[in-house]
């Protein structure tokens, strides 16, 4: 399904539940899972791509959108005339306005980010997790990842003892 | 055609997920065999299964996410429930310092000091399993030889697929530590990526390989030239190099296979050092600071983009010897203390070379 648009490469993303995407072949290799299939000549029909729904799949395809640092796609990322400095302060803010989501998403984002080989997504929608628990206390921490404590009371006890340190 | 691009992309998927549990910058298989060495053996011992934190997140993606906290955060998380718990004993990344293991300056004397340092470090790489290290640092400017285990530290900590080691010591007492080089000559050696000693000796070993090493920076360590010299032998991946006060040093050869040498920066504070030979190709940024004068050689055709040189008579010598190396040259510092230079059209040149 590979097509041309405007002397552009195109590629067909298909989410699980039908939805096709047709976008660049620039923004797709953002994507080293979907890299390696373009350059292996296995990406000349749609390429699906289970496990990640179309809600999901389309931040993803946002944010490679973005991210590409080639002059084809959309945003700053495509002018020529902005200043490194200036590029990386607006995708910074971007980046901020895009992670403001609840935590589902985020962690749907985090898998998909995995699934694909996004390393840019994948730091990105990890830090608000890495933040969590570097700022919180247990409870919190539990509370905002939706963990049970499952420790015995002694286990606790014993857990909490060995890493004391780290309390001090 | 269409259950194989399924079966692809399923298949490509899971090489993707491969990688992506490694740490940033790791190999795939250092992550890999500490998760199949460690990780499962934990999961059976506890007998059920683990639930791991989010919704559906899968265990690497977890691990992943956990190995990128600090490390006082990772032992204290491990607190929150089985999972951590699990995670923690798999968290790669060791860093051994006054922050860290939370010790206050003020409050016990260097002896103290020294004891409390000495009893957290132990107590933590007693209760993790051999697992593989991915980056270690051990920081510590109270150093004692008598009380401090170092070395058992190493032969717990140092394990192959290492990529990273900072090892910042005290001199107080005079006396270098004498770094277990031994253990680098073998696996852990070939993945060594980044080497950061300060205050340590060199031991002469069996033959150093350091085929990844990219980045090198020692400090106040007591080595020769000579034994830098097979320190580099085998490096062929080093991309910046940085000598600070190695005082032993007397001809500092560079040689020509660290093709991927860029960075360079000399600080000298003894009396020995006599030359800097530079042979590797494509060195374009270098610094050299001394209270004396060095002679330097570089290689014919090589080009600075950074050039800093402080030392008696820095200025005279570059004009004299160095100008044809300027001139692609965009930041160029020089620093000489009480020089006078009278050959107007030589400084004017290098003032044409700076503009």
């Amino acid at each position: 399904m590979a097509t041309r648009e405007a002397g552009k490469k195109m590629i067909m993303l298909k989410s699980p539940d039908g939805m096709e995407f047709e976008v660049e072949e620039a923004v797709a290799m953002e994507s080293q899972t979907i890299r390696k299939m373009i350059e292996d000549d296995c990406a000349d029909t749609a390429i699906l791509i289970p496990n990640i729904n179309s809600k999901i799949l389309s931040r993803v395809i946002e944010y490679c959108n973005k991210h590409v640092p080639t002059t084809g796609a959309t945003g700053a990322a495509a002018s020529d005339t902005v200043a490194p400095a200036a590029l990386a302060e607006d995708l910074k803010i971007w980046d901020a306005e895009f992670i403001k989501v609840n935590r589902a998403t985020r962690f749907n984002l985090i898998q998909a980010a995995s699934y694909l080989n996004i390393k840019g997504l994948l730091d990105l929608t990890s830090q608000t997790t890495i933040d969590t628990i570097s700022d919180n206390s247990l409870e919190e921490i539990r509370s905002f990842l939706s963990t049970k404590n499952d420790y015995l009371p002694e286990e606790e006890q014993t857990i909490r003892r060995e890493n004391q340190w780290a309390f001090q | 055609m269409g259950q194989l691009m399924l079966n692809r992309v399923i298949s490509m998927q899971r090489e993707s997920r491969r990688l992506q549990i490694q740490p940033h910058n790791g190999t795939a298989d250092s992550m890999v065999d500490r998760k199949d060495s460690t990780c499962k053996q934990d999961h059976c011992s506890q007998g059920g299964e683990i639930q791991y934190p989010g919704p559906h997140l899968p265990e690497d993606i977890w691990c992943h996410i956990y190995s990128l906290l600090p490390m006082r955060d990772a032992a204290r998380a491990a607190c929150v429930s089985h999972a951590f718990k699990r995670t923690w004993r798999c968290y790669p990344n060791l860093a051994f310092n006054m922050i860290t293991l939370g010790i206050d300056i003020e409050s016990c004397g260097e002896d103290g000091i020294a004891r409390n340092f000495t009893n957290k470090v132990d107590h933590i790489l007693k209760n993790r399993p051999c697992i593989a290290t991915k980056t270690l640092e051990i920081v510590f400017r109270y150093y004692n030889a008598k009380v401090c285990n170092i070395d058992s530290w190493f032969q717990a900590a140092v394990t192959p697929g290492i990529e990273e080691l900072t090892i910042e010591l005290s001199s107080k007492s005079g006396r270098y530590y004498n770094f277990p080089w031994s253990l680098l000559a073998n696996e852990s050696g070939n993945s060594i990526r980044y080497l950061n000693l300060a205050r340590c000796a060199f031991s002469p070993t069996d033959e150093l390989c350091f085929k990844s090493l990219s980045r090198l920076e020692l400090s106040d360590v007591a080595i020769t030239g000579d034994q830098l010299g097979s320190i580099l032998h085998n490096s062929f991946a080093l991309q910046r190099m940085q000598l600070k006060f190695c005082n032993k040093i007397i001809c500092l050869k560079i040689p020509f296979h660290l093709q991927q040498l860029r960075y360079l920066d000399v600080f000298d504070g003894g009396s020995l050092l006599r030359v800097i030979e530079v042979e590797a190709p494509n060195l374009s940024n270098f610094q050299f600071m001394g209270h004396r004068k060095v002679h330097l050689s570089f290689g014919v055709g090589l080009q600075f983009k950074k050039f800093d040189l402080y030392f008696p008579g820095a200025i005279s010598y570059v004009c004299a010897d160095f100008l044809s190396s300027l001139r692609y040259v965009e930041d160029l510092s020089l620093g000489s203390r009480c020089e006078v230079y009278a050959k107007s059209l030589v400084i004017f040149e290098l003032l044409i070379l700076i503009v």
